[in-house]
């Protein structure tokens, strides 16, 4: 199906069954198969295509949030650290970075992550958090008890 | 009556009771003492060694700070964080109020790094020390998003057409204008002294 000009669309509003049709198969253009070309057919497709792209918009949020929170596990075994003892120590001595950043600094800025990931694991011995038994304290991070409020 | 007879008898028995029996006890058995037993701590006074120590990296770090030529930092616009470098562009959406040309100088900064360091703020980085600027480059529509639900067999339908403000920033550049511990007394923070 070629579609010629815009002007012709913009004609498509009114009742008339051909430009009616017009707009669908123009968001159906596509589509594979017979829902690209038969109308009653193109129309559930395309109804159904709508409403998953709505449905995803807010969907993808929460996808993204699983996705960083992926990312930072990760980094944080390589570290040794646990996710929820790396998120906790940040947030005690206020670096409020969130889960986007740091998902981007453990891929792009190692260095950097394993100098956050260093200082939440001494902060976090120092709190005595829960599973703080097993970590070694980093030789390289000098807190001297100023960062526990 | 009987009450004050008792309580007569009572403080007697407590008055006679107490002195000649402790001297008893005292004399007769070893002394058992639950308290924590008195021992003398040395409390050393390395303040000197410790600002030596914190001086040396503060200098590191100030000679890395020279000698780096491209930094990132992680800045926080419009509700939302971004890791940004010289010449990015940054997609802002939503309503925010500069214009096309105006020159910002970005003020939250979380986080600055360069190849050999990596200065964190808590939560954000003194903003004489650290300058991000940057230039609104455009302002416009974002492309239209379909709102579109529709439910099944109940004749229920509604579209909706949405396009959202977006605002390009182009980061012009990072930088870190003075040594990392020189602060002032009196601060300014946005339109904040501190």
């Amino acid at each position: 199906m070629v579609f010629t000009t815009a002007m012709m669309m913009v004609r498509s509003r009114g009742p008339d069954e051909f430009w009616r049709k017009r707009k669908i198969f123009k968001i159906a253009a596509h589509f594979s198969g017979r829902r690209r070309n038969c109308y009653s057919i193109a129309i559930k497709a395309v109804h159904r295509a709508l409403q998953f792209a709505t449905i995803g918009r807010t969907v993808r949020k929460s996808d993204m949030i699983d996705l960083w929170n992926t990312r930072i596990r990760a980094g944080c075994e390589e570290h040794g650290i646990e996710i929820n003892n790396f998120k906790d120590s940040l947030s005690r001595c206020d670096i409020q970075l969130n889960k986007k950043v740091l998902a981007d600094l453990a891929i792009w800025e190692p260095n950097s992550f394993k100098a956050l990931s260093d200082l939440a694991k001494s902060v976090s011995i120092d709190y005595n958090l829960p599973g703080t038994e097993k970590y070694d304290k980093p030789t390289n991070v000098v807190t001297r008890g100023l960062l526990k409020k | 009556m009987l009450c004050n007879k008792l309580l007569n008898l009572v403080s007697k028995t407590v008055q006679i009771v107490p002195t000649n029996r402790i001297a008893a006890a005292a004399s007769s058995l070893s002394i058992r003492s639950f308290s924590t037993p008195v021992s003398q701590e040395y409390v050393v006074d390395n303040t000197i060694a410790h600002k030596k120590f914190s001086d040396g990296i503060i200098q590191t770090v100030n000679e890395a700070v020279k000698t780096n030529n491209r930094l990132f930092a992680v800045v926080h616009i419009c509700g939302k964080q971004f890791k940004v470098t010289d010449n990015d562009l940054v997609l802002i959406d939503g309503y925010w109020p500069p214009n096309v040309g105006d020159r910002i100088k970005l003020q939250k900064v979380l986080l600055v790094g360069g190849k050999d360091f990596t200065l964190i703020g808590r939560p954000v980085l003194d903003p004489d020390t650290v300058e991000v600027t940057a230039t609104v480059v455009d302002k416009d529509l974002s492309h239209t998003r379909t709102n579109f639900e529709r439910i099944k067999r109940k004749q229920y339908m509604r579209i909706n057409f949405v396009r959202k403000e977006i605002t390009m920033l182009r980061i012009n550049s990072v930088f870190i204008t003075q040594n990392i511990d020189n602060r002032k007394d009196v601060q300014e923070m946005g339109r904040r002294v501190m």
